[in-house]
């Protein structure tokens, strides 16, 4: 009371709780009413220096949502002796090496490959030529993986700017994994291509659902302008890949899953096709949830299946 | 709702099922466990002989753990699917791609390594599970359950890697169970890699699961002290 929005405060004192475990953990001094969430947590890592900012989820209750690091501590309405929770979300990695790590690493690895290393063929890599197929399919892999950097350059905007370390290992060692098992068939000195109606057939297929996946990517971004939180339903838009968007509602891993059908096809590669399924059970369950929460929020959601039209 | 009823009613017609099986299991490894002290004894540590006199019960007591799959997989028991397919499949692994096709790993030492730590933990474990839908387990049975496991887990681990050690030279020889290019699919499959893939695989999973009955005996046998007091 009597307190004018304007008329900075000092905060003597702000109780710093763990979150995972209930208990104190420290006080902060010196923070004003006009102090952000992010100042909270630069404070923090003051007192425990492996706290950086990015490890750092801040709470108004122990089990409670997460603050932005843009929220102003007044208008949260904390005062001097306020409690707050902190949980550390363990080793982080910025964004950006995530995905040169994911994106980069299965590009570089298989142009490696393709060139018949001796570490993977010994002497025999070399016995005969390169199908006209195994270039394209190189041609494809890069095009697919550069394609992805691009759009994580340019196109993408992410709600977090890092991720736990962990998810890096794992995530890196799906993807270099397959990538060496894959490039190692479809490079090999024995790989016998199909027919040049079969190769040419997927190669469009693959093409065509690439630039269906990037249009759904570019929906996407239109969808929200930047900053805002606004959760909208999507539609297509002038672009008829989109129209999509009336079957599914996450048309760009159907699209996605079209392109891995369509290498599978034009490579007659087993491993090929079992990449494909990998990703579309884990592009599936992302679909379905991502699905469900749409339902759950929209009263008025269209009638679409997750990730497949008419199926799934 | 009919499922919970299912576990808990040791007369239901699962659990009737399931107390047939796991006495059964529990013959089956004990006659194992018998077969080989009986030869090691009686042959002086000598391993020639050891397969033939326990092979054709080992092979029928650890192929019917398939069904513990379809059991998680149903229902029928609280474990999880995840849990149970990496136990059972790598028992499968040593004893049928290993055990079964190379005769190089029967003199092995870890033969004889291998055989006394499963039969035991399995003994254990059937009759375990027998008398759990029963509930008439005694606390000596849980206390051998969640305590010898630090000892014969280790042991057990080290006979399956040393038979499958010695299984290398003639699988790199004989490349049996493999495809080679070229092919229609343009698949290829190197049984030898394959094995040495699996041993790779122990160095994760090996500690993981310690530890996961590490931390299952706390809980355990933790609370029943608690209980006792």
């Amino acid at each position: 009371p009597g307190t004018h929005w304007r008329e900075v405060m000092e905060i003597e004192k702000l109780d710093i709780y763990n979150a995972k475990s209930g208990k104190f953990v420290t006080s902060l001094y010196g923070l004003k009413s006009t102090s952000t969430i992010l100042d909270v947590k630069k404070s923090v890592q003051q007192q425990k220096t492996v706290l950086h900012p990015g490890r750092q989820e801040v709470r108004l209750e122990q089990k409670g949502k997460s603050l932005q690091d843009s929220d102003v501590l007044q208008k949260l309405g904390i005062r001097s002796d306020s409690k707050l929770y902190v949980k550390d979300l363990g080793p982080q990695i910025g964004w950006k090496t995530v995905f040169f790590a994911e994106y980069a690493g299965p590009m570089l690895l298989y142009l490696w490959i393709y060139q018949r290393p001796w570490l993977f063929y010994g002497d025999k890599g070399h016995s005969s030529p390169i199908s006209l197929c195994t270039h394209i399919a190189a041609g494809c892999w890069t095009f697919h993986y550069a394609k992805r950097l691009l759009e994580t350059q340019f196109v993408h905007r992410f709600s977090h700017g890092t991720m736990p370390l962990f998810n890096l290992f794992k995530n890196c060692t799906y993807y270099w994994g397959f990538t060496a098992y894959v490039a190692y068939h479809v490079n090999h000195p024995l790989f016998t291509p199909p027919s040049n109606l079969q190769l040419y057939a997927a190669l469009a297929a693959f093409l065509l659902c690439e630039f269906g996946n990037f249009s759904i990517h570019m929906a996407l971004r239109n969808l929200r302008p930047p900053g805002s939180k606004e959760r909208k339903i999507p539609y297509p838009d002038s672009n008829p890949m989109t129209q999509l968007f009336n079957a599914v509602s996450c048309p760009n891993y159907t699209y996605e899953f079209g392109s891995w059908v369509a290498f599978t096809v034009m490579t007659q590669c087993l491993p090929a096709g079992m990449f494909a399924l990998a990703g579309f059970y884990q592009m599936a369950v992302w679909a379905l949830g991502k699905h469900r929460s749409y339902k759950k929020d929209f009263k008025n959601y269209p009638q679409r299946k997750a990730i497949l039209p008419f199926l799934l | 709702m009919s499922n919970k009823t299912k576990i808990s009613d040791p007369s239901s017609a699962g659990n009737v099922y399931l107390i047939f099986y796991n006495v059964f299991l529990t013959l089956g490894w004990l006659i194992v466990l018998i077969q080989t002290t009986h030869h090691l004894i009686y042959e002086g540590g000598n391993l020639k002989g050891l397969w033939e006199s326990t092979s054709s019960v080992l092979m029928i007591a650890q192929t019917l753990a398939v069904l513990e799959i379809v059991h998680a997989a149903v229902g029928l028991v609280p474990s999880s699917v995840i849990m149970v397919v990496p136990q059972v499949f790598s028992r499968l692994m040593v004893l049928w791609p290993v055990l079964y096709t190379f005769k190089g790993t029967h003199t092995s030492l870890g033969l004889p390594l291998l055989l006394v730590a499963w039969s035991v933990t399995e003994v254990i474990r059937y009759s375990f599970y027998f008398l759990n839908i029963l509930k008439q387990v005694p606390h000596i049975l849980t206390f051998l359950r969640y305590t010898l496991f630090i000892v014969l887990y280790p042991v057990g681990v080290t006979g399956e890697l040393l038979c499958v050690y010695a299984a290398f030279p003639d699988a790199a020889r004989t490349r049996v169970y493999s495809i080679t290019f070229p092919n229609a699919l343009n698949f290829s499959f190197d049984f030898y890699y394959a094995l040495i893939i699996f041993v790779l695989l122990y160095i994760p999973c090996f500690p993981m699961l310690y530890m996961h009955m590490f931390a299952l005996r706390h809980k355990v046998l933790g609370n029943t002290q608690k209980k006792r007091e």
